[in-house]
């Protein structure tokens, strides 16, 4: 053992490049094996921590137009759905509505939003694992009664006792409610998607909206959980007959389905395809640096079959030759995964950032992991370590140069391909956000700030709209429900006539309720009529899109004008037609949409403001905007760009990773590049001089050495080409606006790589190709 | 057609220097068959590599065809060498990867000939060493004797002025090695000047002149016979 770290530590010594190239890859695989690693284990462990999660399911409600085609999926649905549901499914053990609100609490004279508040049935105890609370099933039986988090607790009573404490919460009238905490549950992490920190009775809920509400199949704003008794068998016909039996051919245009919990990260949020990519990745890196750790290994051998051959001479035997090469190798992997394990200790933080994720790493908690990655060291050190040393123990000469180079020119290839269409995918990623950050909406986003607004704003929306456009900086001021970047989950049932007959249409119209300064605001196109007036007429006004022109077939944006229509109900005319814009985010294509008054519905307000002076223009907002909020909520802007910009927040983590990705195998596929050039000009340092002797210039044979670089090079992009235009296809399918994959993209991937290698290699061939030719030949 | 004037070269290293050649003055005239002879060491193949125009003396003039050369730069040695000279080496020096015939094509295709007239000349010297029979085979598959004959066709391609030998009879035996002594005999009677390394008493009787060399200097020189025609 001694004298074998002696020879290992000598032989470092001697070989530092060598030695060092092949560490810094195998660690560089190994940071992105453990990194991704942890990445997976927390992206899987979501909503996992409930004792129950396998059996709890969440209820969601699809709409279909009249040809089939899906046209709304909500993760909610209508409050009339539990209660009949209980009564049809014997398998549903608990099954409870929860409705989500932010609200006002008070906190010692402060008023504080609170934004994870929600109201729910009682079964929701029963559901998930709320730890530290009674199994006493009546904690939110009667109404002004909650659950709260242990976070919760402690900031309200100051970590005294709070069962039985009440909290002080306000409605959006600002009246105020007192609320007995019956229950105090011990906080539950990050990741869960559903994270209540105040549970309020449902029964508080229901007094305050009335039975109405209860009963509406159109008020699909309820997270409905259930949990099953046992795995439910046929369950979507079953669901398919309970929707037929509330309305007659009812699955033709509405269905109810169950969403497992476990599901929900991934189908929401998070996405199952990303574990794999990522998966992949990391087969990938580590893939990558272990050829390298082979191709290296077996260059750096052909200096050791002297020692092998002396020590074999001598009498060791082939299988103990064998064995400590053997651990050699193995314990170089481990080493590394060490050193990669202590770096991505240090840098998760940064990492967890890069990525915006809740990442943390301690050893404690990750043992499991941890051994997994040992395995994994120990078999790559035992299949690296195992081909190089075969070819050193049977080459038979002193100084013969082992090892098919086809293998390794294989290897290289392999990691070009790999540098290559990784760079194609980064530039497409890349190429697309671009797109999408700078495509013109058909409305203008920018310098638009918007506030939320209580229903005295609204009430009062013209005065406080005069009193805001004193500002010369300020434009414009609009009321309404939504605003663009947000989704439009509204629509109602229309008719319209075609050919004289007042129909319903076969597909959903979107609606956007808003004032009449909505569409000044956001500079949206008329392309046909007027905008909706200011003045409340006696037929109600009606703005479509272009869109909803060509869907119900009416000839031009023109004929449109003057049309008479219902939408829920309510008989209007279409005053204007809208140019097609784009509310929501660039994924999803323009649809119909109908633009109406309906002020008592409006909940947010729009305003245009002048780039100049926009921290002053802010704080006047501000204080106008406090005049006439009763309530005395914190005031909170945004800008509707930024939403916007958000809305790409998946595609720019998509960017990072492969922007990291993308230099961590060009990285190694550099350093393999560099011991492969090592390994082939010692080779060929012979052939060299005597070309050099015969007549070669230093610049033939640099064309010489690196002619077969350029070639492997070539043969990468062949290979990479095809399929990453294939891969980067499939991810532009997700965007309904989409950038085309341009030649230069293939083009640039290619002339990179090629760059690359050939200053990577042609710092060793020139060393080679100048080399005094007398050298070369004195060895001989 | 070889002149040189108090050669010397000196190599460094970290903490060594070494004097490899002191003071060396040699001329050889244009068809002379000069061996050098001395041990181990002694400076040969410096001075050979120097006179092949593949290394700079770090001293002293030398003077190839006339014209100064001693302090040329690599790209001009290249040059120069191209064509003018042709090695013989101990070991061969074959490109394992290229046949018979690429091998000795290979001066060729640096003095950018056309293929055509590459094919005449590597045929013709083929068969003059009698050896384009194994024109398709590769290094690895001829005997010793052989694979020097195909390196000094290698070296008498392209009709060169000079040609080093540095010790082409050393990894071989009596018989092969008496055959390329022959050739180079005869390529000298054909007018081209050579320059022997040897350590073999045996084959410095082929030369005109032998000179031994010791520590880098020479201490004597001694006439084996007179050129039949001395060219200058």
């Amino acid at each position: 053992m001694k004298k074998l770290r002696t020879i290992i530590i000598r032989f470092i010594k001697r070989n530092p490049l060598y030695t060092s190239i092949n560490f810094t890859g195998l660690v560089i695989g190994f940071v992105c094996v453990v990194f991704i690693g942890l990445w997976i284990k927390n992206e899987l462990s979501y909503d996992r921590f409930h004792k129950n999660a396998d059996q709890i399911y969440r209820v969601h409600r699809y709409f279909y137009d009249n040809n089939g085609t899906e046209n709304l999926h909500l993760p909610y649905v209508a409050p009339p759905v539990a209660p009949l549901l209980k009564d049809e499914f014997s398998e549903i053990e608990n099954i409870a509505r929860v409705s989500h609100s932010g609200m006002l609490f008070r906190l010692n004279d402060q008023k504080v939003a609170e934004p994870d508040v929600c109201f729910a049935e009682p079964d929701i105890l029963n559901i998930f694992s709320f730890e530290g609370i009674s199994a006493d099933n009546n904690l939110l039986n009667e109404p002004l009664t909650a659950v709260v988090s242990a976070t919760i607790a402690s900031k309200y009573f100051n970590n005294e006792y709070a069962v039985g404490k009440t909290m002080e919460f306000f409605d959006e009238n600002a009246n105020s409610y007192n609320l007995k905490v019956t229950g105090v549950f011990e906080d539950w992490g990050q990741n869960n998607h559903f994270r209540p920190e105040i549970i309020i009775s449902f029964s508080t809920y229901a007094s305050a909206v009335g039975e109405s509400e209860l009963q509406d199949w159109g008020s699909n704003n309820y997270e409905t959980f259930v949990l099953m008794r046992n795995a439910p068998r046929q369950l979507d016909s079953r669901l398919d007959e309970f929707i037929n039996k509330q309305f007659e051919n009812g699955t033709s245009w509405t269905k109810i389905r169950m969403e497992k919990l476990a599901d929900i990260h991934f189908n929401w949020y998070g996405s199952r395809s990303s574990i794999y990519v990522l998966l992949s990745i990391a087969v990938l890196i580590l893939l990558l640096g272990s050829i390298n750790y082979i191709n290296l290994n077996t260059a750096i051998y052909t200096k050791r079959i002297k020692e092998i051959h002396i020590k074999k001479v001598i009498g060791a035997t082939a299988k103990r030759i064998l064995s400590l090469l053997m651990l050699e190798s193995v314990l170089f992997c481990i080493v590394s995964l060490i050193v990669a394990l202590l770096i991505v200790s240090v840098a998760i933080p940064y990492l967890a950032n890069l990525f915006n994720s809740n990442l943390t790493f301690s050893v404690g908690e990750n043992l499991a992991l941890i051994a997994v990655f040992f395995t994994l060291s120990i078999f790559i050190g035992l299949i690296s370590g195992v081909y190089p040393a075969k070819i050193l123990l049977t080459s038979k000469k002193f100084n013969s140069t082992p090892g098919k180079m086809s293998f390794r020119n294989g290897m290289v290839i392999f990691q070009f391909f790999v540098s290559i269409a990784l760079i194609m995918s980064f530039l497409t990623v890349n190429k697309q956000l671009n797109y999408l950050q700078t495509k013109n909406l058909g409305l203008n986003q920018e310098n638009v700030i918007t506030v939320s607004a209580s229903p005295n704003h609204i009430e009062k929306l013209d005065v406080l709209r005069n009193q805001l456009t004193k500002n010369p900086n300020i434009i414009d001021v609009s009321g309404s429900k939504r605003i663009p970047s947000q989704r439009l989950a509204d629509s109602n049932q229309m008719k319209a006539s075609n050919n004289g007959i007042m129909e319903p249409l076969g597909f959903r119209v979107a609606n956007i309720r808003g004032d009449e300064h909505f569409v000044p605001t956001y500079e949206m196109k008329l392309i046909a009529g007027n905008n909706i007036s200011p003045q409340i007429k006696e037929e109600k006004e009606y703005l479509v899109n272009r869109s909803a022109v060509e869907k119900i077939g009416w000839e031009s944006p023109e004929a449109a004008i003057g049309q008479f229509v219902e939408y829920g109900d309510e008989k209007g005319r279409i005053v204007g037609v809208l140019e097609n814009f784009n509310y929501e985010s660039l994924h999803n294509a323009v649809f119909p949409i109908i633009l109406y008054k309906d002020a008592s519905s409006y909940n947010r307000i729009s305003i245009r403001v002048t780039p100049t002076n926009l921290s002053n223009t802010i704080d006047f907002i501000k204080t106008t905007w406090e005049e006439y909020d009763l309530a005395g909520s914190p005031f909170s802007y945004q800008f509707i760009d930024e939403r916007f910009e958000r809305l790409y927040q998946s595609e720019k983590y998509t960017k990072t990773i492969f922007t990291c990705f993308m230099v961590l195998a060009i990285s190694i596929a550099i350093l393999g590049l560099i011991g492969l050039s090592l390994f082939v000009m010692e080779r060929r340092t012979k052939e060299i001089g005597v070309r050099k002797v015969n007549g070669a210039k230093v610049s033939e044979i640099l064309s010489m050495l690196n002619k077969d670089f350029v070639k492997w090079v070539a043969i990468a992009f062949v290979i990479a080409t095809p399929i990453a235009w294939f891969a980067m296809n499939k991810w532009l399918e997700n965007f309904a606006y989409r950038t085309n994959l341009s030649w230069w993209i293939f083009a640039l991937s290619g002339l990179m790589a090629l760059g690359i290698a050939l200053l990577t290699v042609s710092w060793q061939s020139w060393r080679a190709a100048t080399r005094n030719p007398v050298e070369a030949l004195r060895y001989e | 057609m070889i002149k040189t004037e108090n050669l010397t070269k000196v190599f460094r290293t970290e903490e060594v220097e070494t004097s490899a050649l002191n003071e060396v003055s040699l001329h050889v005239k244009k068809g002379e068959f000069v061996a050098i002879m001395g041990p181990s060491g002694c400076g040969k193949s410096t001075l050979m590599n120097i006179i092949g125009l593949l290394d700079n003396p770090t001293g002293g003039e030398y003077y190839f065809d006339g014209a100064e050369v001693g302090q040329l730069k690599e790209r001009n040695r290249t040059m120069l060498r191209k064509g003018n000279i042709g090695f013989v080496f101990q070991s061969f020096n074959l490109i394992d990867e290229l046949n018979v015939y690429e091998n000795v094509e290979l001066p060729l295709i640096y003095l950018k000939l056309k293929a055509r007239e590459r094919k005449e000349m590597v045929e013709k010297v083929l068969e003059r060493m009698k050896i384009a029979h194994r024109a398709k085979h590769f290094p690895q598959q001829l005997s010793g004797g052989q694979q020097q004959r195909v390196a000094i066709a290698r070296a008498v391609v392209a009709n060169p002025k000079l040609i080093l030998a540095d010790e082409p009879t050393g990894n071989l035996d009596s018989k092969n090695g008496l055959e390329v002594m022959n050739l180079l005999t005869e390529l000298n009677r054909e007018g081209t000047t050579i320059v022997m390394v040897t350590h073999s008493l045996h084959d410095s009787e082929f030369a005109h002149r032998v000179v031994n060399l010791f520590d880098g200097m020479i201490i004597t020189e001694e006439v084996k016979k007179e050129m039949g025609e001395i060219l200058l």
